[in-house]
């Protein structure tokens, strides 16, 4: 076949293609054919009329033949399927009102979804915009189990690197750390930016092709004295104005000069929100990090053909072969995750149950429509009774009416998609999301698929029910010219049930959503009240890195923390103030150590694997600064601080739980497991703090004078007496005075940190909150329009009822004894389903049983009593019946 | 298409078996419409008599599968131009399973209806 012909019959499927030729050639073809039997009939001996007669009769019906042979072109399905939209559309504007209302519910609807899909989207099902992301993998390689040495703690984890770098089921092992730095560049004042530090293979594993220059690891890896850093694209714009002339130039990275060696494409943003990524290996120096963390998170790429589990077992045998003789059995340590769910983590179950939520919102939504267009049943009854007469089949009328409702849906979902456009921006904006997730936040194409298969979706399960049940009655139906008012005569108690079981379904589905909601806000309530364990109000803090030659000694960075704390408790409306090494929900500088204690034998240190408690290095009056209440004991005094000090310790209450359950802790020791330190004297006891969130269980805690561990990365905790950022600038002016090069991070109150703590709940929880919302008017209006077709159903009945005697409140009783009925079994049936899907929300709960009994009570009868002052008004209507009138029209 | 012997008996033939036929008149050579329902009419001694006018709806359905390909032709010695339907390899290919398809309905009815035969 030639190129020529192959494309004519690919056209030729095409209905439109060459149609008027088409047509004539069949035309001629059946001519031919008249003209051939007619001449047979002749040479029979007939007549040239009568011949032609029966040559017409041996074909058949000639236009028939044509329509039947036009179907099998495809005409006929597209000439239908046009007619029936432009008539949809005559249709729908015509009854703007109705049209208005439908479109703008499934708007909502598919607005809504829209708009959640897109988080999905790029948060569940492409949270990483890197080469085959499925393939990377994270993993933390636990602290080799070796006596710790000295301050500073080494990276004891990179004992294992050897090891690792030799894994099959792995390639590319990168560790990566990160942490805010002073950058300098010689020009203004030092700045705080995001750092991290890469091992090499960062490049190979990414694929990273520097947008200039070239990337560090790609000739000398791994030594410890090249000082070569990567910029950001931002950072590079915002400094450099994108200039290439960046490239010699020298940086200081806390008080170290490093070299510019490239700038990473604009894309890149890994770790999230670096802005310079610097060789790892460089412990020796340990003055861009303190060096307390014992391992760095490391991440890879499964080697091809490996799995998972390949990976983890293999990890897991080193471990087993790097552990130092004498370390007693014990479960593995590492852990290994794909990056994705990692990175996705926490994220997904909110995302998931957002997700579901707007999927019912659009159910509901749907029937809200087919309760609409089953409303317009009776106005398009004698017009369907009407095409059925002239021969229409009933699979044409619900294929017209299903065109009227797919034109609805279209245009609600081309509205829909405007208003998920903004609901995406919003999310975007609003959303407590890490960069590199919200990022994926946008309206692609799958976003539009989805939402045009939503748009379809919608269209069929809001349109097929009502079409069947208008063309069912339609069908052999009487056509009553004289009476176009309701189909009065013509009810059938199907539709009436099937409306009502709509109604109850969407009373259901919204009850089941506004019990999840209620659960949500009950636990969001019951986090915001919460203790904390410290006093949030009047808290101001600020983060400060000492680098550089000047603070190489220990007692160089306590003279600092001194002067600064001196000076800042002068300052006029402080009350009081503290280093540490980290404040609470801070999120930073947190470490967990194991730790051997005395036990009931004076002098013998219990060392239990994994007994860990959170150790925090602070100064004296930082617990008075947090307003963390002391127990028992006394609080650290100044001279515990002082170089050389007498190492003593206090801790908290669940640390008390821990090592001495029971007993009074005054006077025993303890000390970090495996040191060879001197043991700290614990002199008193304080509260527990929730360190991590204040959902999380606060951990045991072990605080130890800044002289015992002189940090050198430490937050400044302020108590004052009025608005604490007021003295913002104050506090600044006193880092200045004691040290101009030195930079502070921005200030953040604790209220703040409380608040950014919150966020996730919070967002999750108005967001489920504004759905719920929705779904219930839906549900609702769902409910009034099933009780207002039953009142003008029953307007006959109604007067019959009030001629006879019936009082006006007894007819609006009985209207809102249905729709108590329906909304009652509605909350019953939702009830039940929040019942089976409770638990799935958990993992979402804090301090409320997935069981509440307040959201399981307040939730129905919440939305039964909207559901019954909405359907006051039928009720209303039926009680204003004029018996008159109503008989009168029959 | 019917059995013109008793308006009684008039059964409706599956769907398909008039394409079957069309095809396997298509086998003897290329023909036109009229062509064929003669054919059809006259092999089957007027038994069934092709309505002539639902050869057609038929014949452009086997020509949009591809089973068969046509083209105006002027007949040997004619004055006029036909259209004439030929087989395509797929409509032979098509035709073989069509009829070993018949051929199993015929002998497993057959084997029902007259179960003596079987012996």
């Amino acid at each position: 076949m030639g190129v020529r012909r192959r494309l004519e019959s690919w056209l030729a499927w095409f209905p439109w293609y060459r149609r008027h030729a088409r047509e004539a050639e069949l035309k001629r073809e059946i001519q031919a054919h008249l003209d051939l039997e007619a001449e047979e009939q002749k040479a029979a001996g007939l007549s040239p009329d009568d011949a032609a007669h029966a040559a017409h009769r041996t074909l058949g019906n000639e236009l028939r033949i044509q329509e039947d042979v036009r179907e099998v072109w495809g005409f006929r399905w597209v000439e239908m399927l046009l007619r029936d939209l432009g008539y949809g559309l005559r249709m729908l504007r015509r009854s703007p009102g109705f049209t208005a209302v439908a479109v703008g519910i499934l708007a909502l609807g598919i607005g809504a979804n829209a708009s959640l899909f897109s988080v999905v989207n790029g948060v569940l099902l492409n949270p990483l915009p890197f080469p085959h992301p499925s393939r990377l993998v994270v993993f933390m390689l636990p602290p080799m189990r070796q006596p710790i040495s000295g301050p500073g703690y080494t990276l004891l984890g990179w004992k294992w690197l050897p090891w690792v770098n030799h894994a099959h089921a792995i390639e590319f092992p990168t560790a990566y750390q990160t942490g805010t730095v002073n950058f300098s560049d010689g020009r203004g004042l030092p700045e705080r930016i995001h750092v991290a530090e890469v091992s090499r293979n960062f490049a190979s594993l990414f694929n990273i092709s520097p947008r200039l220059g070239r990337f560090f690891n790609e000739d000398r890896a791994g030594n410890g004295d090249n000082h070569l850093a990567e910029i950001s694209c931002g950072l590079w714009r915002e400094r450099y104005a994108a200039s290439p002339a960046v490239l010699p130039k020298t940086i200081q990275l806390a008080a170290q000069p490093y070299t510019i060696a490239g700038v990473l494409p604009c894309d890149f943003d890994f770790p999230s929100g670096t802005q310079v990524w610097i060789p790892f290996p460089m412990r020796e120096s340990a003055e861009v990090f303190t060096g307390m963390e014992f391992s760095a998170p490391q991440i890879a790429r499964l080697a091809p053909g490996a799995s998972l589990a390949q990976a983890r077992a293999e990890l897991q045998a080193i471990e087993q072969a790097t552990a130092p003789p004498g370390t007693p059995p014990s479960a593995s340590l590492v852990e290994l995750e794909s990056l994705r769910s990692q990175v996705v983590g926490s994220t997904r179950g909110p995302v998931l149950l957002l997700m579901a939520a707007v999927g019912l919102v659009l159910l509901i939504a749907c029937a809200d429509v087919s309760h609409l267009l089953l409303a317009r049943g009776p106005s398009r009854f004698q017009e369907m009774a009407l095409r059925s007469a002239l021969g229409a089949t009933r699979g044409r009328l619900v294929r017209q009416l299903l065109t009227e409702c797919l034109l609805v849906s279209a245009a609600g979902g081309g509205l829909g998609l405007l208003l998920g456009w903004q609901g995406i921006a919003l999310e975007r904006a609003l959303a407590p999301l890490p960069a590199v997730l919200s990022r994926g936040i946008t309206l692609d194409a799958s976003v539009l698929g989805f939402s045009l298969a939503v748009t379809i979706a919608t269209a069929m399960l809001s349109g097929i029910p009502p079409a069947l049940a208008v063309s069912r009655l339609a069908v052999g139906g009487a056509i009553r010219l004289d009476s176009p008012g309701p189909l009065a005569g013509n009810r059938s108690p199907s539709a009436g049930r099937f409306r009502d079981l709509l109604g109850v379904t969407e009373i259901a589905l919204a009850c089941l959503l506004a019990t999840g909601t209620l659960l949500l806000v009950h636990s969001f309530w019951k986090l915001v009240h919460v203790d904390p364990g410290f006093d949030s109000a009047h808290v101001l803090t600020t983060e400060v890195a000492l680098a550089g030659p000047e603070y190489q000694k220990p007692e160089q960075r306590l003279a600092f923390y001194r002067n600064v704390l001196s000076r800042t408790r002068a300052l006029p409306g402080v009350r009081q103030a503290g280093f540490a090494s980290a404040v609470p929900l801070g999120g930073q500088g947190l470490i967990e150590l194991a730790f051997a204690w005395e036990g009931e034998s004076p002098g013998a240190l219990h060392s239990l694997e994994r007994s860990g408690a959170m150790f925090l290095p602070c100064s004296s009056g930082y617990f008075r600064a947090l307003g963390i209440p002391l127990v028992a004991g006394r609080d650290f005094r100044s001279l515990d601080n002082a170089f050389g000090a007498r190492p003593v310790a206090i801790v908290s209450r669940s640390a008390v739980q821990k090592f001495w359950p029971g007993k009074n802790p005054i006077g025993r020791r303890l000390r970090i497991a495996y040191s060879k330190g001197t043991p700290y004297e614990v002199v008193g006891v304080v509260g527990d703090v929730r360190q991590f969130g204040l959902s999380q269980k606060s951990p045991a805690a072990v605080y130890v004078p800044l002289s015992q561990e002189p940090i050198d990365d430490a937050v400044l905790v302020v108590r004052t007496a009025g608005d604490p950022l007021a003295t913002a600038s104050a506090v600044r002016e006193v880092f200045k005075q004691v040290d101009p090069g030195e930079a502070v991070s921005t200030f953040e109150t604790m209220r703040q940190l409380i608040s950014l703590s919150l966020a996730q709940p919070r967002f999750r929880t108005i967001l489920l909150g504004l759905f719920a919302g929705l779904a219930v008017v839906l549900a609702v209006l769902g409910v009034f329009s099933v009780m207002s077709h039953s009142v003008s159903e029953r307007v006959r009945e109604i007067g019959i009822r009030m001629a006879l005697g019936a009082e006006p409140r007894e007819i609006s009783g009985m209207v809102l004894q249905k729709a108590a009925w329906l909304s009652g079994i509605g909350a019953v049936l939702g009830l039940a389903g929040a019942f089976a899907l409770s638990r799935l929300l958990v993992s979402l709960l804090y301090g409320v049983s997935p069981l509440d009994p307040v959201s399981f009570i307040l939730a129905p009868v919440l939305l039964a009593a909207v559901a019954l002052a909405a359907c006051y008004v039928p009720a209303r209507r039926a009680m204003r019946v004029d018996p008159m009138t109503a008989l009168r029209n029959e | 298409m019917t059995l013109q012997e008793d308006s009684k008996s008039r059964i409706e033939l599956m769907q398909g078996t008039l394409d079957m036929l069309v095809l396997r008149t298509l086998v003897l050579g290329p023909a036109h419409g009229h062509e064929i329902a003669k054919h059809i009419q006259r092999t089957t001694d007027d038994v069934l008599q092709v309505e002539h006018g639902s050869l057609y709806p038929a014949l452009h359905r086997l020509e949009r599968k591809g089973w068969v390909a046509s083209k105006w032709e002027m007949p040997k010695g004619g004055k006029r131009e036909f259209k004439y339907y030929r087989l395509t390899p797929a409509g032979k290919k098509q035709l073989t399973a069509e009829h070993s398809k018949w051929r199993r309905l015929v002998a497993s009815i057959g084997r029902v209806m007259e179960p003596a035969r079987e012996g």
